[in-house]
């Protein structure tokens, strides 16, 4: 075991809307249940269903993710410089070294999977290590590596066995396989219970992905704690996002006419979208970076 | 000629300064940044004909220095064959004011077609980062040259942090300016 514990001073506000988001998940939960068993609908076979693929996804997030992905397990002498720098970050936070994975594409990005702590696994795209810079590149593994410290993929995996389970309902109804369980009761009450699902498959939704979205936040505030230095993340996520990419290269003197002016810019803006988004924008995490780089004070 | 010109205005909007006062109230933000003012300051426009330009000039002297806003200046052409008026005043809000007058000058004087952007001068570590002026869109964006490259992240975090007090302009509209000769 880590002799290290590393305390991280808390968000209490973020910590507050991750556990109220939970609550309301687990009532959610327990008020289908609850609906489903005063209907008399034999539940137990579905749920079992669930929870077996649950626990296949689970027990082998790594595998599916690294077979899925392409990613390709890398030694340190395959890698040096990524090996060194996850090195670094385990040894800073008393975690224990995760494997580490390229997956072999242009889009710059990142991800760390594993049940546990010593199952997981770290994954880099090419794209990333060809584009960001060395601080760059610390500051988005030391986000992946705060997943892992934060057991992110046991928290999600739970946190979407309802959804899971709603969807298997729903999929059983279209399917005619509910039938079987049927007996006495009337197709009244069947219709009740497929537009229940259907709500409880939507509304668990929401609140995974409102999960999803506040564990990356909390994810990048680890990131910015274990660099010390919020501005490599924000730099980081600029060039991830494509941003930068948006900003002109041609020197304005050397446009002719001045007809860059009427170049129809991007329209922008939230959309209901971000409600279902399993990353925060980018701009709140923006914000919240530059809001511990001021308490954290500047070189 | 491409087949999308019939999506272009006819007309270029108009340049305004009016938008230039609302530089000065936001530096107090910009110093938590790490940015200090520096009052350098200038106006940069296509070049005219020769003897409008010394009319501009002689202009330009008394208009500059008969302002309640001192400051030494400076005229000179650039590569591009544009003209910088560059403007060392004691502030940035006396260089806002300067670079006003100046502006106005050139737009009374009939080259407002001319006219293309003033440019401000604060320094981060000894580094210039320039907030440009776009006279036509009326708006400011931020530009930090390091070499040959730009701290684009930079400039980003400082959009951030003024654009509620600051109209800044689009990501797509943030064109450099190479070699601001100030």
């Amino acid at each position: 075991m880590n002799e290290r514990v590393i305390r991280w001073p808390r968000d209490v506000g973020l910590s507050l809307r991750m556990f109220l988001t939970m609550v309301i998940l687990g009532a959610v939960y327990l008020g289908f249940l609850s609906v489903l068993y005063w209907l008399g609908v034999d539940i137990t076979m579905l749920i079992i269903i669930a929870a077996v693929m649950m626990g296949i996804q689970y027990f082998f997030s790594d595998k599916l993710v690294l077979a899925s992905s392409g990613a390709r397990i890398v030694s340190p002498e395959e890698a040096p410089r990524l090996h060194a720098i996850v090195d670094r970050i385990c040894a800073e936070t008393g975690l224990p070294k995760p494997r580490v994975a390229i997956v072999p594409t242009d889009v710059p990005n990142a991800f760390a999977t594993g049940r546990s702590q010593s199952h997981s696994v770290i994954a880099a795209t090419q794209g990333l290590l060809n584009r960001l810079n060395e601080d760059e590149i610390v500051a988005v593994l030391a986000h992946e590596l705060s997943h892992v410290k934060n057991r992110d993929v046991a928290v999600m995996t739970i946190a979407s066995f309802l959804s899971t389970v709603a969807y298997y309902f729903i999929m059983s109804f279209m399917y005619g396989g509910f039938n079987r369980n049927r007996e006495e009761k009337n197709t009244g009450g069947l219709f009740i219970v497929y537009i229940l699902s259907m709500v409880v498959y939507v509304v668990s939704l929401l609140l995974t992905r409102l999960l999803s979205r506040y564990r990356e936040l909390a994810a990048d505030r680890g990131s910015a704690l274990i660099t010390g230095r919020p501005s490599w993340l924000i730099s980081a996520l600029l060039k991830i996002s494509g941003q930068m990419e948006r900003i002109p290269s041609r020197d304005l003197r050397s446009e002719e006419g001045l007809n860059q002016f009427f170049i129809v810019p991007a329209l922008a803006g939230g959309s209901i979208m971000e409600l279902f988004a399993t990353h925060p924008t980018l701009e709140k995490r923006i914000r919240q970076l530059e809001r511990m780089e001021k308490t954290m004070g500047y070189q | 000629m491409g087949f999308l010109d019939f999506l272009k205005p006819r007309k270029l909007p108009p340049p305004t300064i009016e938008a230039l006062f609302k530089l000065p109230p936001v530096g107090v933000t910009m110093e938590q940044l790490g940015l200090q003012p520096t009052g350098m300051s200038g106006v940069c426009f296509r070049s005219i004909g020769a003897r409008d330009f010394e009319q501009m000039k002689v202009d330009m002297v008394n208009i500059l220095n008969n302002n309640s806003f001192p400051a030494h200046y400076e005229v000179s052409k650039d590569e591009y064959g544009f003209t910088w008026v560059v403007i060392d005043s004691n502030s940035m809000s006396d260089g806002v004011s300067n670079v006003y007058l100046a502006s106005q000058l050139l737009l009374e004087g009939g080259f407002g077609d001319h006219i293309l952007v003033a440019v401000f001068r604060f320094d981060k570590a000894d580094q210039p980062v320039y907030w440009i002026y776009n006279y036509r869109r009326a708006r400011f964006y931020p530009f930090a040259p390091r070499g040959k490259e730009r701290d684009a992240a930079l400039e980003y975090r400082l959009r951030m942090l003024v654009m509620e007090a600051l109209p800044v302009d689009t990501l797509d509209y943030w064109f450099p300016i190479w070699g601001i000769p100030f």
